[in-house]
């Protein structure tokens, strides 16, 4: 073996010299690493079309380091899931850069009859997971690349069930999973992460489903729960729900709110508390703020707080980051119910704001409004978006161009 | 060289020689935005010669010419500095010939100025930008090896992005 190494190294130093020697040349080539880093800043639709160039390039388009190199390189944005379609926006989502200057509409290669038909499951290195209710259909989308992917049907859930869903993208085995947990009924009411409930992981490198059981999560068996309405968010790899529960407590029902991380890697579900000092009904919004779990709670008049997890799986360092009064930044929402929407990597903050003006018809007395407005903590900026139309956004989601999935 | 250096602090000198034997007598604060010197002088010190085998005098230059504009635009401190370097970086990647452009791009890869590999790379990713396939290929001197049918295997699964 020792001998074998020493044999190698008199044609390492060739190269290197060969290398030399096209430096003082009067056509150069570049070595790799530097085509390579070249390469990371083109967007989706040029690196397309360089796959085509040579062997070489082929092959290093398709490795997944260059397309998480590539991934880096790119922009954050924001992906909406909007209520009603946006006049000269198109459709029923849009993505934005993260301070909302440029807007763009994304057409969906799928079917989709109305807002209310679909939901987004998420968005991971740039491929977007719908889930259609119509037919309990998951799709895997890359628009910047214009790849779509139905996924065969998971394993049906039992009768009556509503699935959750979740969607991540494992780097270790450069894999995208989609999570189903499916809910059951108890207690006339419905139960997600119950023990016994079924889950079904696909995995895309394989194409297939497996299935496995919910374990106990509750040291409470009789914990009711109900999910939250926000799309799931991934930190540290893991995907996260949040949810309501209500558990008895020396006859008194106790309402709260936690977390559910389920790891791809080990398949292991966990179960998280929110920060003791919230109160349940003001936490509206789970994100990943920098890399860490947080929460973002309102209490509907302006009021608005940012908690972070600053040690993963640590409830003491559940730590309130941020805290600040809408209402004075912006004095004319006075009155204005408040609701946070999602929060974007640079941390921007976006809200829907709903306030209500007096009619001049008697009979209907109020009329709603609805804006849209985004608030930047670090500049006080607070920004209407679209102003004179009435949006509501039921998703949000990060979003960055990527050519996964090619 | 030391028409920025009026204030009191004195500034040292490094001598760094290139493979052909060109030296350059350059301010350390200079010289130090280049994080191959960094290091050495850090290490070192800052009393020897630099030699630097694999970087042609020319580019050394030029690198060097570069350093120096960034190293005195930053010592101002007023606002205005980001668009005076961004301002003077196009002027400075907008009229080289691509030989230039590689050569200069590999030694400021091999001393590590980070920022002006930023620069140049984006400049020669600026070259391949909504050019066609022939076109790259004659950029980067790359002849096809694909079988022939391959190359229309892999057009035809993308074909969106030949339109």
């Amino acid at each position: 073996m020792i001998k074998s190494f020493l044999e190698w190294k008199p044609i390492r130093q060739l190269r290197v010299s060969f290398l030399s020697l096209m430096d003082s040349g009067v056509t150069c080539k570049l070595p790799c690493d530097i085509i390579e880093e070249i390469l990371s800043r083109l967007d989706a639709k040029s690196l397309m079309r360089c796959s085509c160039v040579c062997k070489s390039w082929l092959s290093l388009i398709g490795r997944p380091s260059f397309k998480i190199r590539h991934l880096e390189h790119q922009t954050p944005c924001v992906l909406l899931h909007l209520d009603t379609p946006l006049e000269n926006l198109g459709r029923f989502s849009f993505r934005s850069s993260e301070s909302f200057d440029q807007i763009w509409s994304l057409i969906c290669p799928i079917d989709m009859f109305n807002s209310s038909s679909w939901c987004l499951v998420g968005s991971q290195n740039g491929v977007i997971c719908l889930y259609r209710y119509s037919d309990c259909s998951v799709h895997l989308w890359n628009p910047a690349i214009n790849k779509h992917k139905k996924l065969p049907l998971s394993p049906p859930p039992p009768a009556d069930s509503f699935p959750i869903h979740g969607f991540v993208y494992e780097p270790l085995t450069d894999d995208f999973k989609v999570v189903v947990v499916a809910s059951c009924r108890r207690y006339n009411c419905v139960n997600f992460f119950k023990r016994g409930n079924q889950v079904g992981v696909y995995s895309f490198r394989s194409d297939s489903w497996k299935t496995m059981e919910m374990p106990d999560i509750f040291s409470d068996p009789s914990v009711i729960t109900h999910p939250h309405r926000m799309n799931p968010v991934v930190v540290y790899g893991s995907i996260h729900w949040m949810f309501q529960y209500r558990r008895k407590s020396q006859a008194v029902l106790l309402e709260s709110i936690g977390i559910v991380a389920f790891d791809p890697r080990t398949e292991i579900f966990k179960f998280i508390n929110s920060p003791p000092f919230t109160e349940p009904d003001d936490v509206k919004i789970m994100c990943n703020w920098s890399g860490c779990l947080s929460l973002v709670t309102s209490d509907g008049h302006g009021l608005i707080e940012i908690w972070v997890m600053k040690k993963y799986c640590v409830l003491d360092s559940w730590t309130k980051h941020f805290s600040f009064d809408l209402v004075k930044h912006l004095p004319s929402a006075q009155g204005s119910r408040f609701h946070p929407i999602g929060l974007s990597d640079n941390g921007n903050l976006l809200l829907n704001l709903m306030y209500v003006q007096a009619n001049d018809n008697v009979e209907l007395g109020f009329d709603f409004f609805h804006a849209l407005t985004f608030y930047h903590p670090k500049s006080n900026e607070v920004k209407h978006l679209c102003p004179g139309t009435s949006i509501t956004v039921r998703q949000f989601t990060t979003y960055v161009e990527s050519i996964f999935l090619s | 060289m030391s028409s920025s250096s009026t204030t009191t602090t004195t500034t040292r000198l490094l001598m760094l020689k290139a493979s052909d034997g060109v030296t350059f007598e350059v301010e350390e604060a200079v010289a130090t935005k280049l994080g191959a010197i960094n290091n050495m002088v850090e290490e070192e010190g800052s009393e020897d010669l630099i030699c630097l085998p694999n970087v042609n005098g020319k580019f050394l230059g030029m690198v060097l010419e570069w350093c120096k504009k960034h190293a005195n635009n930053n010592t101002n401190s007023d606002k205005g500095n980001d668009e005076v370097n961004k301002w003077w970086d196009k002027e400075f990647v907008m009229d080289l010939d691509q030989n230039t452009l590689y050569h200069l791009l590999m030694a400021a890869d091999y001393l590590s100025g980070t920022e002006l590999v930023d620069l140049l790379t984006e400049k020669v990713a600026s070259m391949i930008r909504g050019k066609k396939v022939e076109e790259i290929r004659e950029t980067f001197k790359i002849k096809s090896d694909f079988l022939p049918g391959q190359e229309e295997e892999i057009r035809k699964k993308n074909s969106w992005a030949f339109e």
